[in-house]
């Protein structure tokens, strides 16, 4: 430590020492994968290993624009990630309304139970909630059986193999699943809010409505718009399991968003590894673009950036 | 809170959220490994006789060792359970521990071959065989495989293959193809054709067992079984077709079995007949067309279910084992359903033939089945003991037991001194997957059968032994056995022995070679086409089955034909053409050596 000139810069070097795991972490983890897009450059076909003979430069990437048809398809699953996406960004503030109305339930045991209830599916897999969608909803199922017999239907409805309203449809489920776990961090945003000012409101006469709108949803907006950014830089990273277990061959046009696309191609049979990276890439680009994108908006409307 | 400050709160959070939840998914600790591992007691008598290699060492010699095996087509990913890992246990003191990419997702064959390693035993496809010997993942057996004790047996189709691989130089052996027979090029052994339309027999004579002309005609009977029984004995509804999507490749498996009822195949994008012509699957007069328009018709009869489209194959499975679907175009039901007890009560399931069938139907895969094994590993000490498992499973003594079972639990030498008898444990073991007696390893019978799910000679083999296959169902006492009253009865209504001596006797069969060859792997360009060449296919094969109406269904079919070119569907044709062109040659040679 002798060749540090004095403490404070002896100080940085340890506190340098502290970050480094986790600068390695990154590196690991984010930066070394980047290492993969080098596939898209190759024909890469296993188990042979890579040569310079196999290098196609660009080829791949002007394949997927090659003809109408090929842009068509791009296009689609482009426009189904959008879409699906922008439902769920558009509707990103149910869960803080939904963990403000739970934190305003006085019985302690009911919000509890409907904290747990609602926070339980997220830990369920997938597979398994299109396992139980199988039971309930297919022809032979659970509600059609039940309403034949109620006579409330004559024919079984087909709901997993119709394609109305399949974006909102898939949006419900999305919500079933995940809005409890969603609102976990609003709760703990609530909680760390200054008791203080509810009481200073109480004081002054408010009502619990008036608190919500004047004290409560105004300390939750700084959370709402760091997830919301946070949301739209993984604008195109929707998952691909959801889709991946509800697809079929009604749906697909309009459920096969990016990375169920991406993981169609290489799972194929043969698998096309080179121009599934190719089209991963192109989702890399796209999300940057739009992270620039929602920051610079931040910087004009905010006057803060997030970046 | 400031800004930022609000942020990094967020992030936190987030974090130690996002740390809960990977801790949680990973407690599903795996506890299930001990299995017998230790008990080194030999009690090895009951099992296959002695071991017949004196050179070899005996087990308590031999070091403890593990190999792993990447296998293709397994199912089961894990180490060899039960009672066959008893066997190689006490024979060589190896345990198997199994690499199954259906279970591991595909990618794991990039990965492990980019690691230089695949597996000390290796079973892949022709295609794969063919690249791991080029890129080294897959070594020089020669010496090795001449010691095999069945070597000689199928030196024929060991030499074809390996002349067959580029870069393999002559005379030296690489791999061994799966699942080849001792019979012949062009012989068919079994008695019951790989595709045939099959019906539950009960039902079928309740309707009047009626002559097909057609199918058109079998879907009024489907329809005239499923006016008589619309559900199961427990009341859930029961269907004339059930089709499952989970095993669609680039089209309907469903529809491509059944293409071979008119004989034609489905081969990628093209249909090849039993005389060797080619024609691209979207040709209007192809067998591909002719089933969607059965299926459809079908459905128009109200005799297909409607979960046929979202449904996996395990819901198809359930519906097999209680009689919840008719029409079964493999003959599963040997498995699933059919046994003694329910052919005297003629439940079981059997063949009904139409008229204007033409089956096509491989012969014994005489050459191999289209994958191979091979050693993916040049350390000598495992290179050793994986020959030696090679050995067993190659040889008449691990045949046995991969086809027969366990001898002296489930089955034992026949009374009449021909071949052997299941017992009445065997017959059942498989189906209900029952307990295995301790003395043979314990364990589940069927999680205990060698979980490599391929063997090195097929099952319809004969065994030099006592001349009979190596399989259960040919055994002589057990072709006794399974002549039931609904064979009995549907043998006087047919006229012949069994189904496909009624098939060969009124031509409506045709035997072609089964040859064993490396098809071109596709190149990248190819294989894209293939895969949203595939997609739509498919998608708009599923639309057309359950179309509103037949014009709805031409439609479909026009738009699919148009949309295709759009995908240079012709390229892809035109490929597969060329690509199964090498298939249609060594069949005529495999004719014309015979």
């Amino acid at each position: 430590m002798n060749g540090f000139s004095n403490r404070k810069k002896r100080r940085g070097y340890r506190e340098f020492l502290y970050i480094v795991p986790f600068l390695i972490l990154v590196l690991v983890f984010s930066y070394y994968p980047l290492y993969g897009w080098i596939y898209s450059f190759f024909d890469y076909q296993p188990p042979l290993p890579f040569s310079w003979d196999s290098f196609v430069g660009l080829k791949w990437f002007k394949m997927l624009f090659k003809s109408k048809s090929y842009v068509k398809q791009t296009l689609e699953v482009l426009r189904n990630t959008f879409a699906m996406s922008g439902i769920a960004l558009a509707f990103s503030w149910l869960p803080m309304f939904f963990a403000i109305f739970l934190n305003e339930i006085k019985n302690l045991r009911f919000r509890k139970f409907v904290q747990t209830v609602t926070t339980l599916p997220n830990f369920i897999s997938w597979i398994l909630v299109y396992s139980v969608a199988f039971l309930l909803m297919s022809n032979n199922g659970m509600f059609n059986s039940v309403a034949m017999n109620l006579g409330i239907i004559e024919r079984p409805i087909d709901f997993l193999k119709s394609n109305e309203h399949i974006w909102f449809k898939m949006w419900l489920w999305l919500t079933w699943k995940n809005l409890g776990w969603a609102a976990i961090m609003y709760i703990a945003a609530i909680a760390s809010i200054d008791g203080e000012l509810f009481e200073a409101a109480r004081v002054d006469g408010a009502n619990r409505l008036k608190i919500i709108r004047h004290i409560t949803i105004p300390s939750l907006l700084p959370t709402f718009f760091v997830l919301l950014l946070l949301n739209i830089s993984n604008f195109l990273n929707n998952g691909m399991e959801q889709y991946f277990v509800f697809q079929n061959s009604w749906n697909r046009e309009h459920i096969q968003v990016l990375d169920l696309y991406v993981y169609n191609l290489s799972t194929s049979k043969p698998p096309v590894y080179s121009v599934s990276t190719a089209l991963s890439m192109l989702k890399s680009i796209v999300s940057l673009v739009l992270l620039f994108g929602a920051n610079t908006f931040s910087k004009i409307v905010r006057k803060q950036s997030i970046i | 809170m400031g800004f930022k400050k609000q942020l990094s709160f967020t992030i936190v959070v987030m974090l130690v959220l996002a740390m809960f939840a990977t801790g949680c998914t990973k407690k599903a600790g795996n506890n299930a490994n001990d299995v017998s591992s230790n008990k080194t007691d030999s009690k090895v008598e009951g099992n296959n006789g002695s071991s017949s290699n004196d050179d070899t060492a005996t087990p308590s010699e031999l070091e403890p060792m593990v190999l792993e095996v990447y296998s293709q087509p397994a199912n089961f990913q894990g180490e060899q359970p039960g009672w066959t890992a008893k066997i190689l246990k006490e024979k060589f003191n190896v345990t198997l521990n199994i690499i199954a990419p259906q279970v591991a997702g595909g990618d794991i064959f990039a990965a492990r071959s980019a690691s230089g390693f695949l597996g000390d035993i290796v079973v892949l496809d022709n295609a794969d065989i063919q690249a791991s010997v080029k890129s080294g993942l897959i070594y020089d057996i020669t010496e090795e495989m001449k010691q095999l004790t069945s070597f000689k047996d199928y030196k024929t189709q060991l030499d074809l293959y390996n002349s067959s691989l580029d870069g393999v130089e002559e005379g030296a052996y690489y791999a061994w193809p799966t699942e080849m027979t001792n019979t012949s090029p062009t012989t068919f052994t079994p008695t019951i054709p790989g595709v045939a339309p099959t019906l539950p027999w009960d039902y079928y004579a309740e309707v009047g067992s009626p002559e097909m002309n057609n199918l058109s005609d079998l879907v009024k009977t489907l329809r005239a079984m499923q006016d008589l029984h619309p559900t199961n004995a427990n009341g859930d509804s029961s269907y004339g077709i059930t089709l499952w999507p989970d095993w669609d490749g680039t089209s309907i498996e469903n529809v491509n079995q059944l293409t071979k009822w008119y004989g034609q195949e489905v081969n990628g994008s093209i249909l090849l007949d039993v005389s060797g012509k080619m024609v691209p699957l979207t040709d209007d007069n192809g067998a591909y067309h002719k089933i969607l328009q059965f299926y459809f018709e079908a459905n128009q009869a109200g005799v297909v279910d409607p979960d046929s489209g979202t449904q996996n194959w395990d819901s198809v499975n359930n519906k097999f084992n209680s009689k919840r679907a008719f029409l079964i175009w493999n003959d599963w039901q040997q498995g699933f359903w059919n046994t003694t007890e329910r052919g005297n009560g003629r439940e079981n399931y059997i063949m009904a033939p139409m008229n204007d069938m033409n089956i096509y139907q491989p012969s014994d895969s005489f050459f191999g089945s289209g994958r191979a094994f091979a050693i993916g590993t040049d350390d000598p000490a495992k290179k050793e003991r994986a020959m030696m498992v090679f050995d067993w499973m190659s040889s008449p003594e691990g045949l046995e037991c991969i086809h027969g079972g366990i001898k002296g639990f489930s089955y034992e030498d026949a009374p009449d001194g021909n071949g052997y008898v299941r017992t009445p444990e065997g017959e059942y073991a498989l189906m209900d997957n029952s307990p295995v007696p301790e003395e043979f390893g314990g364990g589940l019978y069927a999680d205990g059968m060698l979980q490599i799910n391929q063997w090195m000679v097929a099952g319809i083999a004969t065994n030099p032994k006592n001349n009979t296959t190596y399989g259960t169902t040919y055994w002589p006492a057990e072709v006794e056995k399974a002549k039931t009253k609904t064979t009995n009865e549907w043998a006087e209504r047919f006229d012949a022995e069994n189904p496909v001596d009624y098939l060969l006797k009124n031509n409506k069969m045709t035997v072609v070679p089964f040859v064993n060859v490396n098809l071109k792997p596709d190149p990248t360009d190819i294989a894209l086409i293939r895969s949203n060449c595939g997609q739509l296919v498919k998608d708009a094969s599923w639309k057309m089955i359950f179309a509103n109406d037949q014009a709805e269904f031409d439609s479909i079919w026009n738009n699919l034909k148009e949309e295709l070119d759009g995908f240079d569907w012709s390229t892809l044709v035109e490929f597969d053409t060329d690509k199964y062109q090498v298939l249609v040659d060594e069949r005529a040679k495999a004719l014309a050596s015979n």
